[in-house]
């Protein structure tokens, strides 16, 4: 084992005495001294999920959150060389490794956090506005046949917890852990139809539609696999900017 | 926005001219990004502002169009933090391409990256972490900054680190081996006059023998920061360099110190922890400011 490698495990292993090879001036301790890079190395990734999901902390309180953290970061976590996709795994940690029957929803409001993340570095594309449908919403057949390609920050979740009606909550400067109306809609959008990201409720039939046209469906597919009214499935894609290509078949030429 | 100083030879591998003299006497500041809507609303913003590499490796539309309009009027400085130019492993190839994507996407007037080794396996450390200054170590820290000048087409600036351990069994002292790395790889110097600060108090090192022994031409940016004091064991003083305050009145005395042996050199202030407001540390690199242009004259090439 290199002399690198040993360091690196005994970074890994707060058990674990300092290296052979390592030392400090005279008086001074290389224990504490190799304290302070384990130190550097939690606060970094540590700081890395209060950034990421500061509706999750204010839900859990600091001194929960911060104990949470810290049992996610012993556990064997991928350790990336892009700091913040540290933090991805940290929902499905919550939902296996620290469940919480007093808050089920703690996980969903968690992985919201991560798809506004997702969402805010998406590539760029174009966020249609409506004067680019409105072509084909007057020619009905032709947008029928319309494959539409949704903007890469669309991101879009299922939850029946109230995890989004809780995250607006915060975002509005409440609590998240207040409690949630039951007959809100279950479906969670995230976009980024400009420069901020957005957050909206919407049906599970809306979702049901970007499922259909994430997988290439034609729009009248994804709309028919829904089994609802078109209309106010086409005012949210349109209305919130959700697509950011559409591409209609080929105009049929006379003969 | 403000060209580059420096360019490399055709196939050499090696810098055409001396840094220092090309570049402007400016002072700015580390941009985290919680500053990123501050200093694009204010009217008078830092002359330089330096990014972490690695926070801008992404696609995202709002964040490089925010970048775009902080470098209509400022100068740009890209400071890696995870390439990991002392590791034992061979460089991450797709890291050096997002970093040469990000300079081809934003032209900055200085690169810089860290005498530290940040990876070990496939798991990236946050945190700098020491080298042994034996041949091996400088063999492979040079062979590292040759790929990444050869990548970049342009000249890497090696900071000085800040240290709490030595490693035992070491040809040269640090000044040393950063001296031979930077004659044989003709980078420039980043020179971390905190880290300096914090090496120097850890290790009972002379500062003005470190500073003696280091490749003063070289220096083509100076960090400047306030270390935390901590105590030793037996009661002495421990410098932690954590971002967490501004510039203490050590590292401004060294600041001037230097200035007055280097004349003008690009300086920004890092002071990205314990959220300190954007103003306060726009007034720190005033005051840096305030110390570099005095020296100015001496700057101002015959």
């Amino acid at each position: 084992m290199s002399p690198l490698e040993a360091l690196a495990d005994a970074l890994a292993d707060p058990a674990s005495g300092v290296p052979p090879g390592l030392a400090c001036r005279p008086g001074a301790d290389p224990a504490a001294r190799l304290a302070i890079h384990r130190r550097t190395l939690a606060q970094g990734w540590q700081n890395c999920l209060t950034g990421s999901y500061p509706a999750t902390r204010a839900a859990m309180g600091d001194a929960e959150f911060d104990r949470c953290a810290r049992a996610f970061l012993a556990g064997p976590v991928p350790r990336p060389a892009l700091l913040r996709l540290f933090a991805a795994g940290f929902p499905d940690f919550l939902a296996t490794a620290w469940p919480d029957p007093r808050r089920p929803w703690l996980d969903n409001l968690a992985r919201l956090e991560w798809l506004r993340i997702e969402s805010f570095h998406a590539a760029d594309a174009p966020a249609l506005a409506a004067s680019a449908w409105r072509p084909l919403l007057a020619d009905p057949e032709r947008l029928a046949a319309t494959v539409v390609t949704l903007h890469p920050g669309c991101r879009w979740m299922r939850c029946g917890d109230g995890a989004g009606a809780r995250w607006l909550a915060w975002q509005a400067g409440g609590r998240p852990d207040a409690g949630s109306d039951p007959s809100l809609p279950v479906g969670i959008v995230v976009s980024r139809p400009g420069h901020a990201v957005r957050v909206d409720l919407v049906d599970s039939s809306t979702l049901s539609l970007l499922d259909g046209l994430a997988a290439g469906r034609p729009l009248a597919a994804a709309l028919a696999a829904t089994a609802m009214p078109p209309a106010p499935l086409l005012h949210d894609l349109v209305d919130k900017r959700l697509a950011s290509r559409l591409t209609p078949p080929p105009c049929e030429t006379p003969t | 926005m403000v060209a580059a100083a420096s360019s490399l030879a055709a196939g050499s591998g090696r810098p055409r001219q001396a840094l220092a003299p090309g570049l402007p006497p400016v002072t700015g500041i580390g941009l985290g990004l919680r500053h990123l809507r501050a200093i694009q609303d204010d009217p008078e913003p830092p002359a330089l502002v330096e990014i972490h590499a690695e926070n801008w490796f992404t696609p995202s539309a709002p964040l490089h169009a925010a970048l775009d309009r902080v470098r209509a009027r400022s100068a740009l400085s890209i400071h890696g933090v995870g390439l990991s130019l002392g590791g034992e492993q061979p460089l991450d190839g797709a890291h050096l391409d997002a970093l040469a994507g990000l300079l081809r996407r934003h032209p900055p007037l200085l690169v810089s990256e860290h005498l530290a080794w940040t990876r070990h396996g496939h798991s990236h450390l946050p945190d700098l972490l020491p080298l042994r200054y034996d041949t091996p170590t400088l063999v492979r820290v040079c062979r590292h900054i040759d790929q990444v000048q050869e990548r970049l087409g342009r000249r890497l600036l090696l900071e000085n680190p800040a240290r709490y351990l030595t490693w035992r069994g070491a040809d040269h002292d640090e000044p040393g081996f950063i001296s031979e790395v930077v004659r044989r790889t003709g980078c420039g110097l980043l020179l971390d006059l905190c880290n300096l600060v914090v090496t120097c108090g850890n290790e009972a090192l002379d500062p003005d023998a470190y500073l003696d022994a280091l490749p003063l031409p070289a220096v083509a940016e100076i960090h400047l920061a306030g270390p935390a004091v901590e105590r030793d064991e037996d009661g002495g003083e421990l410098l932690v360099d954590d971002h967490g305050r501004g510039v203490t009145d050590a590292v401004w005395r060294r600041y001037e110190q230097v200035l007055a042996r280097t004349g003008p050199v690009p300086t920004v202030i890092e002071w990205d922890n314990g959220d300190p407001d954007y103003p306060a540390v726009r007034a720190q690199a005033a005051s840096a400011a305030a110390r570099l242009h005095p020296a100015l004259p001496r700057a101002v090439p015959a």
